[in-house]
């Protein structure tokens, strides 16, 4: 049954690069059309940013570079630290964190086995070093998993979940094509079975045909999974298909928040509609 | 007959930021759907009879008024928070227009077994469900395995209107359903649609054929092309 409390809670999520002043949030904004304090020159990549995460959903996260959309992921997946807000992550045994206050011990536990994160630059997410069997074999060790044939048996299921041949399971990812690279990195981050999934621009530069296997993925494992997702992208079509509800950032705000095809059929924001009539 | 949506005092305008214009679609439309019957929208084009229907499928925010879906729980769809509408969605309301919005890349089977796949059903009961509705109406048996993104604009729409039946919904929405189809598709999409009332479902439409309405509908609503308001901005 699915339960009736959101996975994550983020609650005014602010996060300021410099020192700060009193006047960095009500300078800066949508209104104000800047992210920079003129006060103290201080970057306000997100402030006041609010949303829930339900159980198997996937929400979009859009807006242009600099809105502060990867912000959002960097500080959720505890790789960054929020200058104020709050984020309350909710596992299905019913223990709960807030996220603003973990320490490094249970930072490294949620990353390892609760959260998946998968990047647009492969490098980011992959160990150039060692085989695909051993960039899935790394993430299950951290989890405490130690018997190798379990082990072997987890790799060789998410090679044929993420459509990656058996065969490659000994070779190291340099030697995979970019989607090949990104169908992988889905399945390390897959690997400790994890409860929030972040996936930032995953297809953001790839040729059109093996985007449409890495979305087609991506559906497939929210239907049969039920993992919750939040999706950061700047293309609409991959919101549309994938997203139920998105949120629209920008200058570090959210302009916009509605189901996904409110949002782009009956835009609200200038911007949303500026963003919408641009497209293709 | 007890009362499925009403519909009371429904206004939606477009304010386009960058032209500085707002553009009126609906104004003030009050109506009822009941269970078992057709409410049918007519009125000459552009007075906002496909805006209604987005508007109670929550793809477009109204300016004023309620839509209220009785029911357990009884639903404002106008004022209702992103994920009680997207429940709604998912059990109660079917939409199918003109067009069909679909995952590409999926079998014609499986778009039509979205809806029941979503309520958790298994998937060989919900293809068996989808292949029923397909041969109900009528659709070619070697097309069915096959994704509808290369099918004909009548096969398209009998795929959608598969789609909106399978799951049995309280109020299914109809724009248009017979638009692009030949006499004997149409045939097939109107008995349907009668099976579908004789089920208790309640159906909203909207038909381009009067000789559809005149067979139909139970209450025809009349939508009046809205003038053209100032700017309030």
């Amino acid at each position: 049954m699915v339960r009736e409390t959101p996975v994550l809670t983020a609650s005014g999520l602010t996060r300021i690069h410099g020192r700060g002043c009193l006047d960095c949030v009500r300078l800066t904004g949508d209104a104000q059309g800047r992210n920079i304090c003129p006060s103290c020159g201080s970057v306000v990549a997100l402030a006041d940013v609010s949303f829930e995460l339900w159980p198997g959903e996937i929400l979009g996260v859009m807006g242009e570079s600099g809105s502060g959309k990867s912000s959002v992921v960097k500080m959720l997946h505890l790789d960054d630290q929020m200058t104020a807000g709050s984020a309350i992550f909710r596992e299905s045994d019913g223990r709960s964190h807030e996220l603003a206050q973990v320490d490094e011990v249970e930072i490294r536990r949620l990353r390892d086995t609760r959260f998946g994160m998968v990047h647009q630059n492969p490098h980011l997410g992959l160990n150039f070093g060692v085989s695909a069997g051993g960039n899935i074999a790394e993430r299950l060790l951290c989890g405490g998993e130690r018997r190798f044939a379990v082990i072997r048996e987890t790799a060789l299921g998410l090679l044929d979940r993420t459509e990656v041949p058996r065969g490659r399971i000994d070779h190291q990812p340099g030697q995979f094509s970019g989607g090949m690279q990104q169908r992988l990195q889905i399945a390390r981050a897959l690997a400790p079975r994890p409860e929030l999934l972040f996936l930032d621009e995953v297809t953001t530069g790839l040729d059109l045909s093996v985007q449409a296997r890495i979305l087609d993925l991506i559906l497939e494992i929210q239907r049969e999974l039920g993992v919750a997702m939040i999706v950061v992208t700047h293309d609409l079509g991959v919101v549309r298909l994938l997203a139920s509800r998105t949120i629209v950032l920008r200058h570090g705000r959210v302009v916009e928040a509605g189901l996904t095809d409110q949002i782009l059929e009956d835009p609200q924001h200038a911007y949303t509609q500026q963003l919408v009539m641009s497209a293709l | 007959m007890s009362i499925v949506l009403s519909v009371t005092g429904l206004s939606k305008s477009f304010t386009l930021h960058h032209q500085g214009k707002s553009i009126p679609s609906v104004h003030d439309a009050t109506f009822t759907v009941e269970a078992g019957q057709l409410t049918a929208l007519v009125g000459p084009s552009g007075a906002g009879k496909s805006t209604v229907l987005k508007c109670v499928y929550r793809t477009y925010l109204p300016q004023a008024g309620s839509m209220v879906l009785h029911g357990d729980p009884t639903v404002d769809l106008a004022t209702c928070d992103e994920h009680a509408a997207l429940r709604v969605r998912r059990r109660d309301l079917a939409y199918v227009t003109q067009f069909l919005h679909c995952l590409p890349r999926q079998g014609t089977v499986d778009v039509v077994a979205a809806p029941l796949a979503a309520l958790g059903i298994a998937r060989d009961e919900a293809r068996a469900a989808a292949r029923q509705r397909l041969r109900e109406l009528d659709l070619p048996e070697r097309l069915w395995d096959v994704p509808p993104a290369t099918f004909s604009g009548g096969e398209r729409q009998r795929v959608n209107l598969a789609r909106g039946l399978v799951l049995q919904p309280r109020l299914l929405m109809l724009d248009e359903p017979t638009a692009s189809l030949d006499q004997r598709s149409a045939e097939l999409v109107v008995a349907a649609i009668r099976a579908a009332k004789t089920s208790g479902v309640a159906v909203l439409a909207i038909f381009h054929d009067p000789v559809l309405v005149e067979a139909l509908a139970d209450q025809v609503v009349t939508l009046k092309r809205p003038t053209e308001l100032p700017c309030a901005a």
